[in-house]
């Protein structure tokens, strides 16, 4: 992996009136993410994660510290990828027409797109499915094409909220297994929120852990001891993920 | 059940047919005040060839009617869309243009455009391009948020929002007004005709009324109906095939 930093969250502090209240989300967070890593912010429902990623994102703006990304510290729209939690595909475009979405939008001749986005539909586990609408498409499927496409930006950081949040177990297995092949193949930078903490285990190089509203960096562990590809029953892993489990609840009461 | 659908409308469209043409004979009503419907469906089809000729002329304007009040429609709705500032300031006139009676503006319409073809298309456009701003501008404002997010984070310009996110969500809408003014337009043209036309159904009408010709304003009558339908029916057709993806909601509804 590099080592040159590509996100640095500096202090970030955000606050939203709430009906003339004052509600904090964000103090102080401060981390930093190096090329080609992954890191992983977990924490409690509701703690501040989705507004982490919308201020790295750049659509909205820390009322205290700074976010840069790859570079870019006042106009962050467009230079990380966003993958947010609800469905986003676009209903009247066909699975391979929703895949190239953003790199159309970043000018990227189309024909050179699909060129692009076919041959990597069989990696994505989808082939034969390029042609189909998004509701012929299982949730499993949708949320593929939804990755396939922040993938294919030709952004370097990717910010993922929750992307396996919405399935079931064995769906959110298996994608998992298949995000960690696809991340390691295509040598990206990716910045994940969750609430389950074996999936922060599981997928991790660092985690962060965060606090209840407003969130703060609460710890954070590097999972060099746990060598790829990882399995859930080794000794080590369990170690771990009972440690962060008793420190979120430690941090949440 | 779906036969009986069909069915049951037609018997009772027939029903109400027999029951007209018994009471005209019982009652002696002469044909110059209320003709019996078999008179009607004669007359409709002696006549054939006149009706045709000027139903042409009538469809002419209502088309080219719907094609400037769709086209000035769409063009506010989105004009509106992008500026908060404008729709404000047009907000109160665009409402209030809906309380002229646009039967009172025909003869002006008249006095300005000649007894050419293009009075009549200007109260079909007037009449049409309501329907057709109201709706798109709901259609545009029911756009997602998380998807107007998701858009800026591509960095997409005002212009790829439009054509790849804004657009594409107000067309259900688009069409819902398209169908409304379709049958709106055909009463404008109607008016238009009325009001001074050397052709057309409108004229048709005033002609045989003047001569007591009683069927033959019936005749005209279905002659305008047939148009409202074919119409009505026509942009359902196109909005089948357009709005594809739309099918699946409709059945899970």
């Amino acid at each position: 992996m590099g080592s040159r930093t590509i996100l640095e969250v500096n202090s970030l502090g955000k606050a939203f009136d709430v009906r003339g209240v004052r509600l904090d989300v964000l103090d102080s967070v401060s981390f930093s993410v190096s090329e080609g890593d992954w890191v992983t912010a977990i924490g409690p429902s509701g703690c501040g994660k989705t507004t982490l990623l919308r201020v790295i994102a750049g659509l909205l703006e820390p009322d205290a510290g700074s976010a840069v990304v790859d570079g870019a510290r006042e106009r962050r729209l467009g230079v990380a990828a966003l993958l947010p939690q609800s469905d986003t595909l676009l209903p009247w475009r066909t699975a391979i027409d929703n895949a190239v979405l953003a790199s159309e939008i970043a000018g990227v001749p189309k024909s050179r797109a699909l060129a692009e986005a076919t041959g990597l539909f069989e990696h994505f586990g989808l082939s034969g499915f390029e042609t189909t609408y998004p509701w012929q498409l299982s949730g499993g499927m949708r949320q593929r094409v939804a990755l396939m496409r922040t993938f294919l930006s030709g952004r370097s950081v990717l910010l993922l909220d929750e992307p396996l949040g919405a399935l079931d177990p064995l769906t959110r297995a298996s994608l998992q297994e298949w995000l960690l092949a696809v991340w390691s193949e295509l040598g990206k930078t990716i910045v994940l929120v969750t609430h389950d903490v074996d999936e922060a285990v599981y997928l991790s190089d660092r985690l962060l852990a965060l606090t209840p509203r407003p969130a703060r960096v609460l710890a954070t562990w590097s999972f060099d001891d746990l060598p790829r590809p990882r399995s859930r029953t080794d000794l080590t892993f369990m170690h771990r993920r009972a440690e962060v489990m008793n420190l979120l609840l430690e941090g949440t009461t | 059940m779906t036969a009986r659908r069909i069915l049951s409308p037609i018997l009772f469209f027939v029903a109400v047919l027999v029951v007209w043409e018994i009471a005209v004979r019982a009652f002696a009503v002469p044909a110059y005040i209320l003709p019996p419907p078999t008179r009607i469906l004669a007359a409709f089809f002696v006549h054939l060839p006149l009706l045709a000729a000027h139903a042409g002329v009538t469809l002419g304007e209502i088309l080219l009617g719907l094609l400037f009040g769709g086209a000035g429609g769409l063009g506010l709705a989105v004009l509106l869309y992008s500026s908060r500032s404008l729709e404000q300031a047009l907000h109160p006139f665009i409402i209030a243009s809906q309380m002229v009676p646009v039967f009172a503006i025909a003869p002006l319409l008249i006095l300005w455009l000649g007894y050419s073809v293009w009075p009549k298309v200007a109260v079909a456009a007037l009449i049409g391009f309501f329907p057709v701003a109201v709706n798109t501008l709901d259609g545009l404002r029911s756009t997602r948020a998380d998807m107007l997010d998701l858009f800026r984070t591509m960095g997409a310009s005002r212009r790829q929002t439009l054509a790849k996110l804004l657009l594409p969500t107000a067309l259900p809408s688009l069409f819902s007004g398209l169908k409304v003014a379709a049958t709106l337009s055909v009463v404008g043209a109607t008016i238009g005709e009325w009001v001074g036309a050397r052709r057309g159904l409108g004229y048709l009408m005033l002609q045989s009324n003047a001569r007591l010709r009683v069927d033959l304003v019936f005749a005209a009558i279905l002659a305008l109906t047939g148009i409202g339908l074919f119409l009505f029916a026509g942009f359902r057709i196109i909005e089948r095939r357009v709005l594809h993806w739309t099918a699946h909601d409709r059945r899970s509804e």
